[in-house]
């Protein structure tokens, strides 16, 4: 490897790059960041410091898992070595350099170790190849270390914003990069790590298990998996001394469904359908009446989850680390672009993984896959750097950069060019890995995710054909409500459905101020259901329940209280597009306002 | 050394035999229960009751009647044994009965007590038996006995004390559960895999079955992983999967066709009758059908409160450690060819077991209607499915210490110790400390559970002997008050001020229901198809004790009770109270026939019994089992079709709710039909009434107790057809008297085993007979 003489010492190039790469990250450590994250690592900060680990996670509402806790706590414990944890002045400080400092340089640090961890796989599979003459496949490792440190998108995620992906990744990472070099059970103790550090990188666990059952068999998979588990004991054990492991274990599986809207700000492919239009866009709406956004969306990411892992089972190559790579890297450009309810920041471990596979195919870099893969990945870059751009532009209009201005003025029209590019540039890659894996015989495989959509929208097909129908058999397109969530055939609490104590068991379950849409498409003539407060209700509890079609009110039940026998509402429902349940306080506040519609059924 | 290493499993069994003994001593001195047992008891009792009326054991009748008899404690009586396992109370008082002949003065109280308290000790035991047959290493066999009482859950209904112990739910049969389900388990495995002891197996599964049927269930549910381990542990392509399959497969339904042929006198009376057992209480919360849930379940698991309740998670570790080592080691043996089958088919069907039932508990809130693919699931308890957790995880924790152990012993060959120092002698010492370190947590907590049980009982008892002079008198008078006059004893409910009227700890409608006296709303008990709705008996309507036959009130002195109940004794808080001119039977009218199933009836019930029609003793036909009435006298009438639980169908007219169109809200079109009550009488399952009618057609005797197929009713001593009527009470239509037929009529009602019970009862016997005297033959057949 090169290297040069600075003032007297030799200097090898990887050690200039990676300074460099350092260098970049220091001088945006002062920018304050996104506000009100670097606002919750510090409360996550200080508290643990304080008040001990278990009082975080149980008393803080923190939605992270428990390993980052351990980086906020010894912040907060360094942090104290040099000031004060309870000068809110100086603590609370958006320019608090100590802060900045202290809470970016893991992530500074984990983008370094990445780009090393890139440098130093590739260079190790490179080495068993035939060498070239080719000067660019010599200095391959460190190109492709290269993509990943010096990624606008990387830093700017770390360095500026101060987001904690960098971290997240460099377990995960590691992972495939020991179990490819034949450390299963390392591999399945970095993934149990993995799994308590960032909840995203549950696709990416599984993945790497099939990956290790195909190649090791089951015994080897299984001693990861108690590596796994033993690892996430270990990591987790003050939380299992406090009893607090339900609180952990609520956060991982609780980040589906956190924030149930259509895109939270990833140029992806429900933005691209919400056109942009909002944060909040609900992901329950629904297509064509039957499937939500939310079902598709996943059915199309699991869809392309199990291609992937297909591939990695019956591609026929003997050497499966490539294919692995690219398999990974697609399941989680997968991730970002098919399902709702993604942040723009979790493209982030793509830029680790696809350098790997830019790297492992670079020593043939005529073949024009390889500039193919190389530009989508440029591309992808810069699409994510606006991606971050705008959000952060958006909710702090201060950081605009003057070079990026014009661009974010017209972004809400660019953000949708953006999310079709990421999406070509998506089929693009996904094509590519089939062409280069996929047994042309069974070709036919590419067609799972139209099959699953189908069978999940029969059922409710078949529910639209047929009267009268439960109303509870339908899926609203949207429903918000001032407690709790919608549930169906039970109460708002989850018991039996009933109203002073007579049971129902169908209904919906709500709670003051509710408000459920369906779109009926003027199919249905009537809408009959029985209302009350539920018997879990308080005393004081009153509402009024509402029918309305398409914005025009149908049925009112008038002030309705808590012991009182069901009453019974019809509304007539000709030519009606959008049928909406409402129930209002009654004007005197949503305390203990337990709602039921009971049996509400639909006539043609 | 090598003796002593090989008496270690069985010192470990005896030790955690003898700590059961010595710790839940206590158990034995409780002067009476205080919840799920106090069900038991009065089960207990009746059986007991049958067992004379029965003319046991030398008599013909006695199987029938043992097996099938009318519990009349509370609800308006139901038949139990008709659905509910009821071995173990017959082995209860089979005990009490032979004892009974050393000991004149035993009583049956105190034989349950002991009995209870025997079994419980000695699971581990059958922990120990089971994972020997479960081909575990002798250690894990008694690490799994000495482990197997130490689960400890919060109220969740598992393998654990709480489950079954006074202070806990006090679940008699779960108990029964808890013992036979290794066995069954073991034994399965047994014969399945070496096509061995068929007869044993099939009758282990019966046991497990007629202790708990959620227990039968589990362990019948498991089977077919035993038949999937079995195959695969010879596994090499998937086309000989198959065939391997075959083998196993049909030992698995030899032993279950011969286990139902056992239970069949049990199970198709069962299902035949489903629709008069209410299996689906809306009062139970929906976490009992329904289960918690994946996120609910995983977060229990995890947090250790499935196995380790209110104490560091060091059992769930041990599981842990077991399941892990198990699959590995079965997998590295399978994986090597030449090592091939060293490792036992259980390494891997327990860890597979414990992953099965762990989906499986997550229940309905997680699978939804997919979960009713399993047989009988919608009527079972799946929040019980825990049971399925703990039947493995106490093997695979059995398993984990013992290879922590194994492990332990042989560090101190990695040390250099000097050449005296015997590195076995180290190593066990070593191993020794270790494993009484790791279950030093584990002890502390079980021996604070179990000495607040005692102190509980202990206080308990205290409170107790303050009320129980007063509450003997009482249950004294009213025993020589009631009968033959009938009716039953209103003595409050939960809901009321029955929840603080109590004989010590224990609430007073528990008490007196103990002591054979029909109470009135005493909600744990769900199953008779009258228990939901009686909950709304109104205590300030006359009518209404006339509607449930309740004659008498037994309340404490500052209850005020309906102006017309006249008291007539008190015993210090026990004040006693006659409701004159109540009786069980009367003379009504039945205007129009409900056709609903069993889940639906309830708000349409409940609207009749608050609405004016019982003042009126007016009752409609109710059928549960959504089919009209046949019958000429009843099928004439309207059809009120319930279509769910408040949507009715009146004559095949468009659907309307209850709530718009009360079908009670009005008085009855009809006048109450003439007649009187000249007498009755009633005598356990046996109810009998002297009638005087009027000259009216369609005039009934009503009799309020719980219909159910079973029931015979005759009229002037001869067959008549008995009329389910409202809320879930029986009828017969008497004839409109003329010259040739008098008006007044000798009616009664006996609750009898059907012919077809009898005829079942014979092919069980005749099975278990034949099994047992052949079995030898049998498991020839099936080895060969």
């Amino acid at each position: 490897m090169a290297s040069v003489k600075i003032l007297g010492f030799r200097i090898s190039i990887v050690q200039i790059v990676f300074a460099l790469g350092l260098f970049v990250r220091v001088i945006l450590v002062p920018h304050p960041g996104f506000l009100a994250d670097i606002a919750y690592w510090k409360w996550w900060t200080k508290d643990p410091a304080q008040n001990g680990l278990v009082h975080t996670i149980t008393q803080t509402g923190i939605n992270y898992p428990p390993v980052y806790l351990y980086v906020m706590k010894a912040t907060g414990h360094v942090y104290s070595f040099f000031g004060s944890l309870n000068d809110d002045l100086v603590y609370w400080d958006k320019a608090n350099l100590l802060f900045l400092f202290l809470i970016k340089t893991p992530y500074i640090l984990a983008d370094l170790t990445v780009g090393f961890l890139i440098f130093w796989f590739i260079k190790k599979n490179i080495t068993q190849k035939p060498k070239t003459e080719n000067w660019f496949t010599d200095n391959l490792a460190l190109f492709c270390a290269s993509l990943w440190l010096f990624n606008p998108g990387v830093i700017y995620d770390s360095a500026l914003w101060g987001q904690t992906d960098s971290l997240g990744v460099l377990p995960i990472l590691l992972a495939f990069v020991v179990a490819t070099r034949d450390r299963p059970v390392l591999a399945g103790a970095l993934a149990g790590a993995s799994f308590f550090l960032k909840a995203q990188s549950i696709p990416l666990v599984i993945f790497l298990y099939l990956y290790l059952f195909l190649r090791f068999g089951p015994s080897k998979t299984i001693k990861a998996a108690a590596a796994s588990t033993f690892t996430g004991i270990t990591l987790t054990l003050p939380f299992l001394l406090g009893h607090a492991m339900d609180r952990i274990i609520g956060t991982i599986f609780s980040s589906v469904g956190y924030f149930p809207f259509a895109s939270l700000y990833a140029f992806n492919l429900w933005w691209l359908v919400i056109k942009g239009v909002s944060f909040q866009f609900p992901d329950q709406t629904l297509v064509l009446g039957l499937l939500s956004y939310r079902t598709i969306g996943f059915t199309l990411f699991w869809s392309v989850f199990a291609l992937m892992s297909f591939l990695i089972w019956k591609n026929p190559v003997k050497d499966k680390t490539p294919a692995l790579f690219f398999s990974a890297s697609l399941v989680i450009l997968s991730a970002f672009l098919l399902p709702t309810e993604i942040h723009e920041r979790y493209l982030l471990p793509f830029f680790a993984f696809f350098p790997i596979v830019i790297g492992l195919w670079g020593t043939n870099l005529q073949n024009l896959g390889s500039l193919g893969k190389l530009s989508s990945f440029i591309l992808l870059s810069l699409s994510w750097l606006l991606n971050l751009h705008f959000v952060m532009v958006k909710n702090y209009p201060e950081n605009e950069l003057p070079g990026l201005s014009l661009l974010t003025s017209s972004m809400p029209t660019v953000s949708l060019w953006l999310s079709a590019l990421n999406l070509i540039i998506f089929l693009f890659l996904l094509i590519s890995l089939f062409r280069q894996y996929l047994p042309q015989r069974l070709s036919l495989i590419v067609l799972i995710p139209l099959v699953l959509l189908g069978i999940e929208a029969i059922p409710f097909a078949v529910a639209k054909s047929r009267s009268p129908i439960l109303l509870t058999t339908l899926k609203p397109s949207s429903n918000f409500q001032g407690f709790g969530s919608l549930a169906t055939n039970k109460s708002v609490l989850g018991n039996n459905l009933s109203t002073y104590y007579f049971f129902a068991s169908n209904g919906l379950g709500t709670h003051a101020n509710s408000q459920i849409t369906y779109d009926i498409n003027g199919a249905y003539k009537r809408l009959e259901t029985d209302i009350g407060i539920d018997t879990d209700g308080t005393d004081a509890a009153t509402v009024v329940f509402q029918i309305y079609g398409d914005e025009k009110i149908l049925a009112n039940s008038g002030v309705i209280k808590r012991w009182e026998f069901p009453k019974h509402l019809v509304a007539d429902l000709s030519g009606v597009k959008k049928l909406t349940l409402v129930v209002n306080d009654a004007a005197d506040g949503i305390n203990g306002d337990h709602a039921d519609w009971i049996y509400p059924t639909l006539y043609k | 050394m090598l003796k002593f290493t090989k008496l270690i499993p069985i010192i470990l069994v005896i030790f955690a035999t003898v700590l059961n003994l010595v710790i839940l001593f206590p158990e034995t001195t409780a002067r009476s229960e205080l919840n799920d047992n106090v069900f038991a008891f009065v089960l207990v009792s009746q059986m007991n009751n049958a067992w004379d009326t029965g003319k046991c054991p030398f008599s013909l009748g006695c199987l029938p009647a043992l097996t099938d008899h009318w519990v009349s404690t509370f609800a308006l009586g139901f038949p139990l044994p008709h659905y509910y396992q009821h071995l173990p109370h017959l082995a209860a008082v089979t005990l009490y009965r032979s004892l009974s002949w050393l000991n004149a003065n035993l009583s049956l109280f105190v034989t349950f007590e002991w009995f209870k308290y025997l079994l419980l000790a000695v699971f581990p035991f059958s922990v120990f038996w089971a994972a020997k047959k479960l081909e575990l290493p002798p250690l894990a066999a008694g690490f799994s006995a000495l482990l197997s009482p130490l689960i400890s859950t919060q109220y969740l209904y598992g393998t654990d004390f709480n489950a079954v112990l006074w202070r806990g739910s006090g679940m008699y049969t779960q108990l029964w559960g808890f013992f036979a389900a290794p066995l069954a388990l073991g034994s399965l495995y047994d014969t399945i895999k070496y096509r061995r002891s068929l007869v044993r197996s099939s009758l282990l599964l019966a046991l497990t079955f007629s202790g708990h049927l959620v227990f039968g269930y589990i362990v019948l549910l498991t089977s077919p992983l035993i038949v999937l381990s079995t195959a695969f542990t010879n596994f090499t392509t998937p086309k000989e999967f198959i065939k391997l399959l075959f083998r196993p497969l049909t030992t698995l339904v030899a032993v279950v066709a011969l286990t139902f042929a056992l239970l069949s006198y049990w199970a198709v009376p069962l299902i035949l009758d489903s629709a008069w057992h209410n299996s689906h209480s809306p009062w139970d919360s929906r976490e009992k059908f329904d289960s918690y849930g994946m996120l609910a379940v995983t977060q229990k698991l995890v947090n250790g409160d499935l196995f380790d309740a209110n104490r560091l998670p060091v059992l769930t570790l041990l599981v842990a450690v077991g399941f892990f080592s198990c699959l590995f080691l079965f997998f590295q043996s399978w994986e090597s060819k030449i090592n091939h089958l060293k490792i036992p088919a259980s390494y891997l069907l327990l860890p597979l077991t414990f992953i099965f039932w762990y989906f499986l508990y997550w229940g309905r809130a997680t699978w939804g209607s997919l979960i009713d693919l399993l047989p009988l699931s919608e009527g079972i308890h799946l929040h019980r499915f825990i049971n399925g957790l703990h039947l493995p995880g106490i093997f695979l924790s059995g398993l984990g210490l013992s290879l922590i152990t194994l492990n332990l012993i042989k560090a101190p060959k990695f040390l250099k110790l000097p050449g005296q120092i015997s590195p076995k002698i180290v190593g066990f010492l070593f191993s020794v400390t270790l494993t009484t370190t790791i279950l030093y947590p584990i002890y502390q907590e079980r021996l604070k559970y179990v000495k607040d049980n005692s102190g509980l009982i202990t206080e308990a008892n205290k409170y107790i002997s303050q009320d129980y002079p007063d509450f003997l008198k009482t249950v004294e008078f009213l025993k020589q008050k009631n009968p033959p006059t009938g009716g039953r004893i209103w003595v409050g409910r939960p809901g009321n001020w029955g929840n603080d009227f109590n004989i010590g700890p224990v609430h007073a409608f528990m008490q007196f229901s103990m002591s054979n006296i029909d109470v009135s709303g005493f909600l744990p008990e769900t199953w008779s198809p009258n228990s939901d709705v009686e909950q709304f008996f109104d205590e300030t309507r006359l009518d209404h004790y006339q509607a449930y036959g309740l004659k008498t009130i037994v309340a404490p002195p500052d209850r005020e009770v309906p102006k017309e109940a006249k008291k007539i004794a008190q015993f210090g808080k026990f004040v006693i109270y006659d409701v004159p001119e109540i009786t069980e039977f009367e003379i009504g009218s039945v205007p129009f026939q409900i056709v609903s199933d069993k889940k639906m009836d309830f708000s349409l019930l409940r609207l009749w019994l608050l609405s004016t029609w019982p003042s009126y003793h007016t009752h409609p036909a109710i059928s549960l089992t959504n089919q009209p009435f046949t019958n000429s006298s009843i099928s004439t009438l309207p059809i009120l079709r319930m279509l769910n639980m408040n949507n009715y169908s009146l004559n095949a007219s468009p659907p309307t709710s209850l709530f718009a169109n009360n079908p009670f809200s009005q008085n009855p079109k009809e006048a109450t039909p003439g007649g009187t009550i000249v007498s009755e009488n009633r005598n356990f399952g046996n109810y009998s009434a002297i009638v005087s009618s009027q000259n009216s057609k369609d005039t009934y005797i009503i009799l309020k107790v719980s219909y159910n197929p079973s029931w015979r009713a005759y009229l002037d001593n001869q067959p008549t057809v008995i009329t389910p009527v409202a809320p879930v009470f029986m009828a017969v239509q008497l004839p409109v008297c003329t010259e040739k037929i008098p008006c007044n009529h000798t009616v009664e009602f006996r609750y009898e085993a059907s012919p077809l019970k009898k005829i079942l009862l014979v092919i069980s016997l005749g099975t278990l007979i034949t099994a047992v005297t052949l079995r030898k033959r049998l498991n020839q057949y099936f080895s060969s």
